[in-house]
C-alpha cells in the first residue's frame, strides 16, 4: 500500500504501534515520538483520525469516561501498520539515497 | 465564561453530527491537551473552529452543487414571498381598498400568505405552486404596478427563477412548526414598511436586511453558499425595482452601477458554489 502520510499524521498513527490510546494519549505519544516537533491539536488530530478510520488504518473503540473526560480508544488496524510500515520503509530510502549523494558530493569538493 | 463552555461554543463550527459523536471526546482532549496555558487553550480553539468549518464547508458540499443551488434558490424564493407580502398588504392598506377591483389584491395577498406559511413549515412544493399562481394572476390581471413598479419582464423571470424549484426541487428537511416565528421578523419588516410613509419603509424593508444579511452570506460563503445564493437573487430582484424606478424618474446614471452590481451578485455566488463544491468533494474524495 502506497500512502504518502504527512509529518502529523505520521506521528499520530506511530503513536498507536504500542497498542490503543485515546486522544489526549496520542497527543502526548506524538509529542515524545517526535522530540517534541510535533505538537498535534485537537482539531487536527480528530480530522486526522476520522480521515484514518475511513481509509481502514484505525479503528475506534466504545467510548468511556475516564477522570471525568469521555475517552475513546484508538487501534492501529493491520493495513495501518502495513501502511506505516511502508511510510517508515519510504523515508528511510529517502534518507539514505539523500545521504550517499550528501558523502559523495562532499568527498568531491574535499578532493 | 468558563474554558468548557468556550470549547462548547467553538465546537459548534462542527457539522451536528460529529458533534453529536466527538464532541464530549473532542472536549475533554482539548482540556487536557492546552493544560494551564492561556495560549496554548488559544491555539487550540482556533484551530479546532477552523477545523469545524472546514468539517462543516465538506459536509455541505457532499450534498452536491446542484442540490446547494436548489436549496439556495428555495431560501431566495421565500425572501422573495416574504417581501411581496409585505409589500402587497402595505399598498393593500394604502391603496388597494379605494382601487377598482380590490379582491385581485385579496387574491394576490392570500396565495403570497398561503404559500410564506407553507414555506416556512417545509411543504416547499405547495408553496412553489401559491408562489407562481400569485405571479400568474398578476400577469392576468395585466396590473401595471407589480412590487411598486411597472411591471419589468426580469422581475418575472427572478420570480419564475425563485418559485419554480420550489415546485421541481424543494429542500429536503423534516416540517416543523417552529419555523414559522420568522413571521414575527417579516410582520415587523411589513409593518416598517407601512408606517410612517411607505417610501421610509424602503430602507427597512430593503436595505435593512439586505445589509444585516450581506456580511453574514458572505462569511457563510465558503462553508455554506446557500444564503448567499437566496440574498444574490433577492438583490437582483430589488435591482430590477430600482433601475425601473430610476428610468421613470430619468436619474440612470445613478441606479445604473448599483443594478449591475446587484445583478451581478447570483453568477458570482452560483460560480462560487460550483468551484468551490468540486473543490471540496475532490479533496474529500483524493
Amino acid at each position: 500500500m502506497a500512502v504518502e502520510f504527512r509529518t502529523p499524521s505520521y506521528f499520530a498513527l506511530a503513536a498507536l504501534i504500542d497498542g490503543p490510546l485515546h486522544g489526549y494519549g496520542i497527543v502526548r505519544r506524538a509529542g515524545e515520538l517526535s522530540g517534541g516537533t510535533v505538537r498535534l491539536s485537537t482539531g487536527t488530530l480528530y480530522a486526522l483520525l476520522e480521515r484514518a478510520i475511513k481509509e481502514g488504518l484505525v479503528v475506534a473503540g466504545e467510548p468511556y469516561v475516564q477522570g471525568g473526560r469521555e475517552r475513546r480508544d484508538y487501534t492501529l488496524t493491520p493495513d495501518g501498520r502495513g501502511a506505516l510500515q511502508a511510510e517508515s520503509m519510504r523515508l528511510s530510502e529517502a534518507a539514505r539515497t539523500v545521504s550517499t549523494r550528501l558523502r559523495a558530493t562532499s568527498r568531491a569538493a574535499v578532493a | 465564561m468558563s474554558r468548557e463552555r468556550i470549547v462548547r461554543f467553538a465546537l459548534r463550527s462542527y457539522p451536528q453530527e460529529i458533534r453529536a459523536s466527538k464532541g464530549t471526546e473532542m472536549l475533554g482532549t482539548l482540556l487536557d491537551s492546552s493544560g494551564q496555558s492561556n495560549a496554548a487553550f488559544a491555539r487550540e480553539l482556533v484551530d479546532l473552529a477552523r477545523r469545524g468549518l472546514s468539517a462543516r464547508a465538506t459536509s455541505t458540499a457532499q450534498v452536491g452543487a446542484r442540490r446547494l443551488i436548489a436549496d439556495g434558490l428555495c431560501w431566495g424564493g421565500i425572501a422573495l414571498i416574504a417581501e411581496l407580502l409585505c409589500v402587497r398588504v402595505a399598498n393593500y392598506i394604502t391603496f388597494g381598498q379605494s382601487s377598482a377591483e380590490p379582491g385581485g389584491w385579496v387574491w394576490e395577498i392570500a396565495l403570497l400568505a398561503a404559500g410564506l406559511v407553507l414555506a416556512l413549515v417545509g411543504y416547499d412544493r405547495i408553496a412553489g405552486i401559491c408562489a407562481l399562481s400569485f405571479l400568474a394572476v398578476v400577469i392576468g390581471a395585466s396590473r401595471q404596478a407589480f412590487d411598486g413598479g411597472s411591471l419589468l419582464l426580469p422581475d418575472l423571470i427572478v420570480g419564475v427563477v425563485c418559485f419554480a424549484p420550489m415546485l421541481i426541487a424543494p429542500r429536503r428537511r423534516t416540517h416543523d412548526m417552529r419555523q414559522l416565528a420568522w413571521l414575527f421578523a417579516i410582520a415587523a419588516l411589513g409593518a416598517a414598511f407601512y408606517w410612517p410613509r411607505p417610501i421610509d419603509g424602503l430602507v427597512a424593508l430593503y436595505i435593512l436586511p439586505l445589509s444585516v444579511a450581506l456580511p453574514f452570506a458572505l462569511a457563510l460563503l465558503p462553508t455554506d453558499p446557500r444564503l448567499a445564493i437566496a440574498w444574490s437573487l433577492v438583490a437582483a430582484f430589488v435591482g430590477m425595482g430600482a433601475l425601473a424606478q430610476a428610468v421613470q424618474q430619468g436619474r440612470l446614471t445613478l441606479a445604473l452601477p448599483l443594478t449591475v452590481i446587484a445583478l451581478t451578485a447570483a453568477p458570482f455566488a452560483l460560480a462560487i458554489t460550483v468551484t468551490r463544491t468540486r473543490s471540496l468533494t475532490r479533496r474529500d474524495s483524493a
